[in-house]
């Protein structure tokens, strides 16, 4: 479960920051788009409430251990916020599963389907990651 | 095959797709008419919830002169001075802004269009507002959502004979309309499980009648 933060003033500004911080770090390895013609997409909606921030990832090869690290260091400053990585590559469809990463500042939730990506991206390895469970 | 068999079948055939395309219509219609029925449900919640809140009579109010002058204000008041904050690498755009929640025409979409200030809010005010209920991890289909609705905008710029820098508050608005009511499925299912998630949110919380 995600952290809660009751007060809107205070998730509003941790969920501006956090933002900017984790932009700052992607910038340096790919491209964003909306619609998945690029690498990524940072979701530009504050839902609200939740102390997350929700990361589309569109092209694989932004999805390296030291990018996760970088990710997981930004969250050093803000430890009660969690950034959802969502696996979203274009033109996989219904043919690959919902699947992605929890990264917290303190461990990563491995939710990845390995079988399905090509070979190159089947060994991939996060220190301090765990597998999800249902209390995720 | 007979001239007789063939015209059987080909009768059987159409008959199957008049069937498929009624059974089609029937389950839009039944799924337009449970997206305005989980609306009118959640705007009821929300506003049994608000008035089960207990009254405070220290809660501030917005000063007088304001444009929402007298109206209960959150506690701190505006308060969210983000620019003194000690992480503040803080996007301009978003500024000194609250929780909106899910955008119905993305801003991805308009931020870089050369919109009047007037036709921009109306596209910034049109969000769901807060959300409660718990996101849903990485099930969503927010890529096809935003393509959609860049679609389904194109189209109404078209069809209205204008263009993003002549396009006035109240068209903004009328699309936003278009937008919540479509029947297109990558929009309609997203905007579905949006409402349907934050009902549940509050049909959990609703206190029981007995």
């Amino acid at each position: 479960m995600p952290n809660v933060i009751d007060n809107d003033e205070e998730q509003s500004s941790e969920w501006i920051a956090l933002y900017g911080r984790i932009t700052a770090e992607l910038e340096r390895f790919g491209k964003e788009d909306a619609f998945g013609n690029a690498d990524y997409w940072l979701l530009d909606d504050n839902y609200g409430t939740f102390a997350q921030h929700l990361l589309y990832i569109n092209n694989l090869h932004l999805l390296t251990t030291p990018i996760v690290q970088r990710l997981r260091q930004v969250l050093s400053e803000f430890p009660r916020w969690e950034i959802v990585v969502a696996i979203d590559v274009p033109g996989t469809g219904d043919a690959w599963p919902r699947m992605g990463l929890i990264i917290r500042q303190h461990e990563i939730i491995d939710g990845l389907q390995r079988d399905f990506f090509p070979p190159e991206y089947r060994s991939l390895a996060f220190e301090g990651s765990r597998l999800g469970t249902e209390r995720d | 095959m007979s001239l007789y068999e063939q015209l059987q079948r080909d009768r059987i055939t159409a008959r199957i797709a008049s069937l498929d395309a009624a059974r089609r219509h029937a389950d839009v219609l039944s799924l337009r008419s449970g997206l305005t029925g989980l609306g009118m449900q959640l705007a009821a919640l929300r506003l049994r919830h608000a008035l089960l809140r207990k009254y405070r009579a220290d809660q501030p109010r917005v000063p007088a002169g304001n444009p929402d002058g007298g109206q209960w204000t959150d506690e701190g008041g505006s308060g969210g001075d983000i620019a003194s904050k000690p992480w503040s690498s803080v996007p301009t755009a978003f500024a000194s802004e609250k929780p909106r929640g899910h955008h119905f025409v993305p801003r991805s979409i308009y931020r870089n269009l050369p919109l009047q200030p007037e036709t921009r809010k109306a596209f910034d005010d049109a969000s769901t507002g807060r959300l409660h209920a718990e996101p849903h991890r990485w099930s969503e289909g927010h890529r096809e959502y935003n393509e959609a609705v860049r679609e389904r905008l194109g189209q109404f710029l078209n069809s209205n004979n204008t263009t993003p820098e002549r396009m006035t508050p109240d068209q903004a608005r009328d699309f936003v309309k278009e937008v919540r009511s479509s029947k297109d499925p990558r929009i309609r299912s997203f905007n579905l499980r949006i409402y349907r998630n934050e009902m549940m949110y509050w049909l959990r919380r609703a206190p029981r009648a007995d």
